[in-house]
């Protein structure tokens, strides 16, 4: 069996409000979801790219996450944590309608042990955006963060949805999903 | 094209590898740079298939004098042309000093290059180098290219500004082209010393009705 199997990728023709990854084999020690993201909502700054697990929509989520970013000419770091959540909040960064059309943000996110019933659902992840000189030559909108976030719920995850805060995904939008064995 | 050997002649996959193992170096001398480029036959390591590329860096530069670290720089497709933010890297650092530490962060825009993260130099304790694991995204697309870097080296024993660091890097080369070459060098230095190793890897998609 190979170390690490490509599962599906999903590439976004047209824009549409989420990605899901469901009936996920069961048969794969790990997942990694690779994405290359942008939404089309009306925003400068970028936002965070949302995810359930299973379809779960109650407000069982918490996910922190240590972060860089700038705006507007000012940098900065900061961690925070967000609990209590109907999705998890720190699944990635993305870049917005107003930032320039073919920059897109990137993310790995890692569900370790996802087949195991006894465990929480988690993941892990990082990722970055870098903005074009419309954006002020970087000063607005650049940011890397690292995170991690789980589902206060001991279950197998059996489908991932991945979707952002407003509107749609963008037409380019790509999210691959691969199994990780032994 | 010819299709690569891994898909039969019914279309599936027969090899159910996502990750193919391009190119990997090992400099048995120093050297400037180090390139790789994709072989464009249509072969199982073209890199016109891949979704994305993962190069896993473990290197060290010669810069001197009275240096503990210097950049590692990134050019793509051979662009190092001289525009306004032509490459742009946000950078997220922790850097340690004996018992200090301090957290860096950095956005710079730069016209020739792209910056990579830190590796260690001349002064820094002898045969350490730094590891670095980069992976850029959606290479064939029409997208600016980006990638995202994870990197670690703890530089000397001596302690002294720099003597660690950890960092985690965005960058972007703010063209739209296919990916068809890398080349990474010392941002400052004048060589990659010898026995410092890149490996490359492809990642497959899988399209799915």
């Amino acid at each position: 069996m190979a170390g690490i199997e490509a599962i599906a990728t999903t590439y976004v023709e047209d824009p549409v409000g989420s990605v899901t990854f469901s009936s996920i084999p069961q048969t794969y020690e790990h997942l990694q979801i690779r994405v290359s993201a942008r939404s089309d909502n009306n925003g400068g700054g970028g936002h965070q790219v949302y995810v359930r697990f299973n379809g779960v929509q109650t407000t069982h989520y918490s996910s922190s996450r240590f972060y860089s970013y700038t705006w507007e000419g000012s940098y900065s770091h900061s961690a925070d944590r967000y609990t209590g959540q109907s999705y998890v909040y720190a699944g990635g960064r993305i870049p917005e309608g107003n930032m320039d059309n073919v920059d897109f943000g990137m993310t790995i996110m890692e569900i370790i042990d996802y087949t195991n019933p006894y465990k929480r659902s988690g993941l892990v992840q990082y990722s970055g955006v870098v903005p074009g000189y419309n954006n002020g030559a970087g000063d607005s909108g650049s940011h890397v963060q690292f995170g991690g976030a789980f589902l206060d719920f001991n279950t197998a995850v059996t489908s991932v949805q991945l979707y952002p805060p407003s509107d749609n995904w963008s037409r380019g939008t790509c999210m691959s999903l691969y199994g990780m064995n032994d | 094209m010819a299709d690569p050997s891994y898909i039969g002649a019914d279309g599936t996959l027969t090899d159910g590898d996502a990750w193919i193992g391009i190119a990997s170096t090992t400099l048995g001398s120093d050297a400037a740079s180090v390139t790789f480029t994709s072989p464009n036959d249509g072969s199982s390591t073209d890199w016109s298939q891949f979704m994305d590329i993962i190069m896993v860096s473990y290197v060290r530069s010669d810069r001197t004098p009275n240096e503990h670290d210097d950049g590692y720089q990134l050019n793509i497709n051979g662009d190092v042309t001289a525009t306004e933010e032509q490459y742009g890297s946000h950078r997220f650092r922790a850097a340690s000093n004996d018992n200090a530490y301090s957290v860096f962060f950095h956005v710079s825009g730069n016209g020739t290059s792209g910056w990579l993260g830190y590796i260690p130099a001349a002064d820094a304790t002898a045969n350490v180098f730094a590891s670095l694991v980069t992976t850029f995204f959606d290479i064939n697309s029409g997208k600016w290219k980006s990638c995202l870097t994870l990197d670690a080296s703890e530089k000397s024993t001596l302690g002294g500004s720099m003597s660690g660091t950890m960092e985690l890097l965005a960058t972007t080369w703010k063209k739209q082209a296919p990916i068809t070459s890398i080349r990474v060098k010392p941002m400052y230095g004048s060589n990659l010393k010898a026995n410092s190793r890149i490996d490359l890897f492809g990642v497959l998609p899988r399209m799915v009705q």
